[in-house]
């Protein structure tokens, strides 16, 4: 397929990129919808497609909606993708800043395009927000149905049949990035790999050894990653047990980043510290905190939830049983704290490990992380330097892959509340607030 | 333990308003009364767990009003128990212990005690998730009673329990509370439950006490009709010169009337007759409540047997089983 350099690459490559998006919003707040709605529209005589319809669509409206709104968002400020498959004639305001301010150095325009996207994202962010609060709302006032099995031939049928686009639509792509960085002069081997170490100079613009990419992305990545957890973990403690007002503010606060493009991010970054008092242009740390930036939002947003979902009576019950609010901390809160931060961290971790955006304003030419040398790589002509690109990307996906692994260990499953038996009852008084 | 002028507002609502109760020592009394009346808002305030604007709680004469929740020394098993999820039930039990520094063998010690006293001997190491609705309030109770509170609170400990076990959980708590000799709590909007658990029954509707008394007096004596209607009785009437009464019904039965000259039996004094039709019928606990159209409204009356609709019959109501209604 004759795909490189056109619209449909790029949005074959978005799609690709959020399926899973829209699969884990959506599926997941259709797994907390109560089935007794739909098992009462069926007895009230709703065939399976117009409970479908009628029944579970207007309830799914707000995920879907919110979903949308992230993906769009997503797209919206994605970077890399436009930049390595759109080339010079699929620019996006995106890529127009980092033209701009990296290789014309005309930091005006930039600015001014830096602006503008901050301003729509801004506006997205605020829409993405509300409705995300919404799903929130709507979801924790339902129960939480046991995972069901297809049972029938028929069901089975119909969840291969649901599932293979998306397997294929997402396997094929890393399958053949596999395949790729396997094949050398004359056949397949492990050529590419073997010269990321080679101390020979392969690339004009890559200053160091392709390998080099690697230790620098994980040295950069533990860096960020502690300083993501410490600020990201200290802004949801003061979200959860801090006054209202103070936690609102900082909930839509650091969505701002979130939403903020990575690129107008590093842009920023580099106009911003590169003069007393903070001239950090040449401070290893410059990465590392741009990535950390990056990667806050997230580890607030896991964060917070977990801890919010403790039920409030298991603290009140630690108070009851004699326990100081500090050891009700200890006691109840901790426990999930620290399974949930482990998972946050994780997910900073490979957060890190594939930033390009931001990385890409302020990486120097002796010290590229894993997606920056990729990117040096992949623009120069040659098959050597894209054979070594793809086997760096295999790289970077396996070591991003460990870390899913390990947040999905990690990752709370459910939420803490009462236990098996427990099923919600009405209570006879308002609970204080 | 005794509140005076307890009042708690959520928002512009108000909860309690300026609640007096006074418990003794040893003493169980059950707080009776329908949804969003006050009396889980009167037991959180009590508890500490909420901050009351107005009146003191006292503990043995002394002002715990100021007083942390977890300082207080009272116990409170929850509605749906709330059981620590990722501990085993012995660590449960023994979390109070833990936070009286006491040492392992006498948590060992205690936790065995309190099984043995629940009947659950022998299940220190299960999980939470793998007990029954019937077993988590056992442990639960177990688990307020383990650190000794010098109060135990109970709020609707039985709520989410089928009838059966429910009935048979309220007998063996109430027996194992007066066993323990714990002064107590207890917060329920069941009738049956709050009479066979407690000493003294204080019923409450919008944030105020109604009625405090014993189990008896209350179910013979209701005074307001709130309170009578609260407890199940059906019969609240207007009689000629008494005005507005409530017929027990032990103090109302049916007599099928065979002919006209039945009617006026003699020799039954006290005992004043009613003419009336079967309006219907409805099987309850083997005999049936008859619902009859009489001169002074409808009554609800039991009968042995299934009678016609419309059928005549004659009500006998025993006027020195009457109580009066303060209107």
């Amino acid at each position: 397929m004759r795909l490189y350099h056109t619209t449909w690459a790029i949005l074959l490559a978005h799609v690709i990129f959020n399926v899973a998006v829209i699969v884990r919003v959506v599926g997941g707040y259709w797994a907390l919808l109560d089935q007794r709605v739909n098992e009462s529209a069926q007895m009230l005589g709703a065939s399976r497609w117009r409970v479908f319809f009628e029944i579970d669509l207007p309830r799914l409206r707000p995920a879907l909606t919110a979903a949308c709104a992230i993906v769009f968002l997503f797209c919206f400020t994605s970077f890399g993708v436009i930049l390595l498959l759109g080339g010079p004639r699929q620019a996006t305001i995106e890529s127009e800043i980092w033209r701009y301010a990296v290789q014309r150095t005309d930091f005006h325009t930039a600015a001014v395009l830096s602006a503008f996207q901050l301003a729509a994202v801004i506006a997205m962010v605020a829409v993405a927000t509300v409705l995300e609060r919404r799903v929130g709302r709507l979801a924790g006032r339902s129960r939480i149905d046991p995972p069901r099995r297809a049972a029938t031939t028929r069901q089975r049928a119909g969840l291969i049949a649901a599932l293979a686009p998306t397997l294929v639509l997402v396997t094929v792509p890393l399958a053949s990035l596999v395949e790729r960085s396997l094949v050398v002069r004359g056949g397949h081997g492990f050529g590419n790999y073997r010269s990321l170490a080679s101390r020979e100079r392969a690339s004009s613009n890559l200053l160091v050894p392709p390998l080099e990419a690697v230790r620098n992305s994980l040295a950069t990545a533990v860096v960020a990653t502690s300083i993501a957890v410490v600020i990201g973990g200290l802004a949801a403690g003061a979200i959860v047990y801090g006054r209202r007002a103070v936690g609102r503010v900082l909930d839509v606060g650091l969505m701002l980043p979130l939403g903020t493009s990575a690129v107008t991010l590093g842009f920023g970054f580099l106009i911003a510290l590169d003069e007393p008092p903070l001239d950090l242009r040449t401070s290893w740390i410059l990465i590392p905190l741009a990535q950390a930036l990056v990667a806050i939002p997230f580890v607030v947003r896991i964060v917070v939830p977990a801890l919010r979902a403790i039920d409030d009576r298991l603290r009140e019950a630690a108070t009851m049983l004699g326990a100081s609010p500090h050891r009700v901390w200890s006691h109840v809160d901790w426990p999930v704290a620290t399974r949930v931060v482990a998972a946050a961290a994780a997910f900073a971790f490979a957060i890190s490990l594939g930033e390009f955006g931001a990385t890409s304003f302020l990486a120097r030419p002796d010290a590229p992380t894993i997606p920056i040398a990729m990117f040096r790589l992949l623009s120069q002509p040659g098959a050597v330097l894209h054979g070594m690109a793809m086997a760096l990307a295999v790289i970077l996906g396996a070591l991003v892959m460990l870390t899913t692994l390990i947040v999905e260990r990690w990752r709370p499953r459910g939420s803490v509340s009462l236990g098996a038996n427990s099923r919600p009852t009405s209570k006879d008084c308002p609970s204080s607030g | 333990m005794s509140v005076e002028r307890l009042t708690v507002h959520y928002d512009d609502t108000v909860a309690l308003a300026g609640i007096d109760l006074t418990v003794d020592e040893h003493e169980i009394v059950s707080v009776l009364g329908p949804s969003g009346c006050g009396k889980s808002t009167l037991l959180r305030a009590i508890a500490g767990l909420l901050t009351p604007r107005a009146g003191t709680v006292r503990w043995s004469g002394r002002d715990v009003t100021a007083v942390a929740p977890h300082a207080r020394g009272f116990g409170l098993m929850f509605q749906d128990h709330a059981l620590f999820p990722h501990r085993s039930v012995g660590e449960n039990i023994e979390f109070g212990l833990r936070m009286q520094h006491q040492s392992a063998a006498a948590r060992r010690h205690r936790v065995t005690e309190m099984l043995d006293l629940v009947g659950l001997s022998g299940m220190t190491d299960r999980a939470i998730g793998t007990l029954s609705g019937g077993e988590a309030q056992r442990v639960a109770l177990a688990r307020s009673l383990a650190p000794s509170p010098q109060l135990l609170m109970l709020d609707e400990p039985f709520g989410s329990l089928d009838r059966g076990l429910r009935e048979r959980l309220t007998n063996e708590v109430g027996q194992l509370v007066r066993r323990v000799g714990v002064t107590a709590i207890h917060v329920t909007h069941d009738q049956d439950e709050a009479f066979a658990i407690a000493d003294r029954v204080v019923v409450m509707q919008r944030g105020h006490i109604e009625r405090v008394d014993t189990p008896a007096a209350l179910w013979h004596d209701p005074r307001s009709e709130f309170v009578a209607r609260f407890l199940g009785h059906d019969n609240v009437v207007d009689l000629p010169v008494r005005g507005r009464t409530l017929i027990r019904s032990d103090a109302i039965r049916l007599d099928e009337v065979v002919d006209a000259r039945a009617r006026a039996a003699p020799g039954r004094t006290g005992n004043h007759e009613l003419a009336g039709t079967v309006l219907t019928q409805r099987f309850h606990g083997g005999r049936y409540l008859t619902r009859v159209s009489t001169a002074l409204g409808e009554l609800v009356v039991e009968h042995p047997a299934a009678l016609e609709r419309d059928a005549p019959v004659s009500v006998v109501i025993d006027d020195t089983k009457l109580a009066a209604i303060r209107s």
